[in-house]
């Protein structure tokens, strides 16, 4: 929160909290992915103005959404979870959306708004790039293969 | 653990929550528990933010360019200055023509000292996600701040205060879609509501058809309502959308306030906004 002013781009920001959640349920298994995805939507929806639940519901499914990966690819190539930092970004901004529109928020379904969301999805595959190594690394066994691209 | 049955319990159990959470937010008992972890987190914040701010001036001093930055913003303050006096010197001009054609004028005037009745609040944080157009300021009730007031910037107005805690408020900023202020056209004195898009974008709704708005022209609060004092520098308009079909004419606007870099904020503390249900202050526009 602090430091999304020093890194955002005209005021749009990278999201790390679903980046993270997706590194996660690329690397443990369904209830540790639910459990992160739990606390951080939860983290979210604390600092956030919007109404309880939005974040931590939509945190949840895109946590469920990315664990389907999980054992189903080799861990140690960066490449599918950059690839799939873009769509389950837009996944993740898309649900929260719509959860507020269902519970009340005004906005109208956009061009600009679309491109916004987009802006968002892009500005995380970059935060990927340097969250899932990390986590990959404290997740590793020791016998585990070193990270490559 | 990760068996069917498990994973159907640890749902259960997460839906649970998100229900009695979602409930106890709905019935206002979420906000104490909201501002009492945001009091926690708040120093880490000020550190961080401090922290931030600091390495930011640091290597854009060590940038060979920064002579030039030093120019720019200096002209920039400038133009910044010279608009805002150009508006005022424009107020002043209507404001005395209408007082000398109107001899039984009066006017409502709250008596607001701006200067010394505000308060400087440091911006320690933003809302985390990219479509709640919040900001945190690091003065609270114990600075005299309370919901509802509102909050400029030396380029105009960026917002009102939504929640507040001893030490912290939370302020809506005015692009947000949920923010909506009353406000006129400083030239034709056209009425319209101004809200705030996805994207950081205003728009200027409820403009009657007939009257004349064009590109250019500069929006001000119209103190309507009593949310807001008047004449507050809001924006300038870039497009209008008309249709004949349409009960009202829409103009698109650029906040004059840049919201992308706001570090340092006034809360209007001697204003107290007005509730036209209530007919007690503390009310939103």
């Amino acid at each position: 929160m602090s430091l999304t002013p020093y890194i955002s781009w005209q005021t749009v920001h990278p999201n790390f909290l679903p980046v993270a959640v997706i590194a996660l349920s690329l690397l443990k298994p369904f209830s540790q992915a639910m459990g992160w995805a739990f606390v951080a939507g939860v983290m979210l929806d604390v600092f956030s103005g919007a109404p309880f639940g939005v974040f931590t519901v939509s945190m949840l499914i895109v946590a469920a959404a990315a664990n389907f990966w999980y054992d189903r690819f080799t861990p140690s190539v960066i490449i599918l979870p950059v690839a799939l930092a873009l769509p389950y970004s837009l996944l993740f901004d898309v649900v929260s959306l719509i959860l507020q529109q269902i519970l009340g928020r005004p906005f109208v379904w956009s061009g600009s708004l679309l491109q916004l969301i987009f802006s968002v999805a892009l500005m995380n595959i970059p935060v990927m790039l340097v969250l899932y190594p990390l986590f990959y690394r404290l997740n590793r066994p020791a016998s585990s293969q070193e990270f490559t691209l | 653990m990760d068996n069917r049955d498990n994973r159907g319990l640890l749902l259960a159990i997460f839906a649970a929550l998100i229900f009695l959470g979602f409930a106890l937010d709905r019935l206002g008992y979420m906000a104490p528990v909201r501002l009492a972890l945001q009091s926690v987190f708040q120093p880490a914040e000020i550190a961080v933010s401090g922290a931030a701010e600091r390495a930011t001036e640091l290597s854009q001093q060590q940038q060979s360019v920064e002579t030039l930055q030093q120019q720019n913003a200096d002209l920039q303050a400038e133009v910044n200055r010279l608009l805002i006096e150009n508006i005022q010197l424009k107020e002043l001009e209507r404001e005395n023509q209408r007082l000398r054609e109107l001899l039984n004028y009066t006017r409502n005037n709250p008596g607001i000292s701006f200067a010394t009745a505000s308060v400087i609040g440091q911006v320690i944080g933003n809302d985390p996600n990219n479509f709640l157009y919040t900001i945190f300021i690091d003065v609270g009730a114990n600075d005299g701040v309370a919901k509802d007031m509102p909050v400029v910037t030396h380029r105009g107005l960026v917002g009102r205060v939504t929640n507040v805690n001893a030490n912290t408020a939370e302020v809506l900023l005015i692009i947000d879609p949920a923010s909506s202020v009353n406000a006129l056209v400083q030239n034709t004195r056209v009425q319209g509501i101004i809200t705030g898009e996805l994207g950081g974008t205003l728009t200027m709704e409820r403009i009657p058809q007939g009257e004349t708005v064009s590109p250019g022209d500069l929006v001000l609060t119209s103190g309507l309502g009593g949310a807001f004092p008047d004449k507050l520098v809001i924006g300038q308009i870039t497009e209008v959308f008309q249709r004949d079909l349409d009960l009202f004419q829409t103009a698109r606007m650029r906040a004059t306030v840049d919201f992308g870099d706001l570090s340092t904020v006034l809360v209007l503390t001697a204003f107290q906004p007005k509730s036209l249900e209530t007919g007690n202050t503390g009310g939103q526009n």
